[in-house]
């Protein structure tokens, strides 16, 4: 096998669980891995090199978007491997167990260990679990898009009734300076108001429809 | 058909070779990867034989018996391809990913061969023109098959 420049692990700093192969002929080329603890962080095992004993797999993370870019093919392995500081060498044996573990820097990756400029996707190329894993991430982007959607809405919407209030103070502030001598509160008005609950249940609200009563009342009355 | 490997067919849970395998129905030249030489013991061994025993252990481990041995009896197939073209192909493509290791785990030539009807049966052919061939004892592939060109 290639000598490693890199720095001896005495073990892993994640819990990988497999998930998948992603390139697959007589036996896993390409598998994917997540951490068992943090979900969102992805692996990918390429089988790089063996000897007698051991099989050597190049180890290298990944993000959602990185593997939606790969399917999409804007971007290829080559570069999803090169844009990581470091990746991790795995010596496995007959017994699947790990032997060594080392973090080598990208830099220093062996150049037969490395995909080519055209490591890009190809469909059908891969197992089907690609396009399952691709779907499953879209799917997992589209509830968080709609989850940041109403975030935003609702804090709009919380901007708004600040806005609100603070434009009905000015209003008042601008009755109070107007305030005409003559008036008459119209009871219907007052009525629809106090009648409304979801906006007599909210402290702010209250707040506002009190001010705006005062505001009328005080013009209209006076 | 007395196959190669009837005796691993016989402790499976699913029929095996499956049944809508089936021989060709004339002599037929197909391509197999193979290394540099044509008696490397490994050349005409199926997957089954070559994975780590503790890989041979998860699989048994499946529970699902059917699940189980539908994999193990693909595992017990050889690869093939219908064309020297689509072999080499096929191979480019996991080369581009790989990287040039892969020559040590894949083969590093390709030999074609002629099977025929009495050679054991045949699943279909995919995308790439790969198949799996379910030999039958004393096929002698390794005197049959000729490397005719480089996969480097």
């Amino acid at each position: 096998m290639e000598i490693i420049k890199g720095i001896k692990l005495e073990k892993l700093g994640f819990t990988p669980v497999k998930q998948g192969d992603i390139l697959y002929h007589d036996g896993p080329l390409i598998s994917h891995f997540i951490d068992s603890v943090n979900k969102n962080i992805h692996y990918i095992y390429k089988w790089a090199d063996n000897d007698d004993i051991y099989n050597r797999w190049l180890v290298f993370k990944i993000t959602d978007d990185d593997l939606v870019n790969f399917i999409e093919k804007k971007t290829n392995w080559l570069n999803l491997i090169k844009s990581n500081s470091f990746v991790y060498l795995l010596d496995i044996d007959d017994e699947i167990d790990i032997k060594n573990i080392t973090i080598c820097p990208v830099d220093s990756i062996p150049s037969v260990y490395l995909p080519s400029e055209n490591s890009f996707f190809k469909v059908n190329k891969y197992e089907k679990y690609v396009l399952d894993l691709y779907h499953l991430i879209l799917k997992k982007r589209e509830i968080f898009q709609t989850d940041e959607i109403l975030k935003l809405v609702l804090l709009e919407m919380k901007q708004l009734r600040t806005k609100q209030i603070d434009t009905i103070s000015l209003i008042n502030k601008l009755f109070d300076l107007i305030k005409p001598k003559q008036s008459k509160f119209p009871i219907e008005f007052r009525d629809v108001l106090s009648n409304n609950e979801d906006f007599t249940a909210n402290n702010n609200i209250s707040i506002y429809e009190r001010g705006v009563l005062n505001s009328i009342n005080e013009h209209i009355l006076n | 058909m007395d196959y190669f490997f009837l005796d691993d067919f016989k402790k499976l849970t699913v029929t095996c070779p499956p049944r809508h395998y089936k021989p060709f129905i004339e002599d037929k030249m197909v391509f197999r990867w193979i290394f540099d030489n044509l008696n490397n013991e490994n050349n005409f061994k199926p997957r089954f034989y070559l994975v780590p025993k503790k890989e041979l252990e998860k699989i048994n481990n499946i529970k699902n018996p059917t699940q189980r041995d539908t994999r193990i009896c693909s595992m017990l197939a050889l690869s093939m391809f219908v064309t020297e073209k689509q072999a080499y192909e096929r191979f480019k493509d996991i080369e581009d990913d790989m990287g040039d290791k892969i020559f040590d785990r894949l083969g590093t030539k390709i030999a074609s061969g002629i099977i025929t009807k009495n050679d054991g049966v045949n699943g279909d052919f995919d995308d790439f023109g790969h198949f799996n061939h379910h030999p039958v004892k004393n096929n002698n592939y390794s005197q049959r098959f000729q490397i005719i060109s480089n996969l480097r």
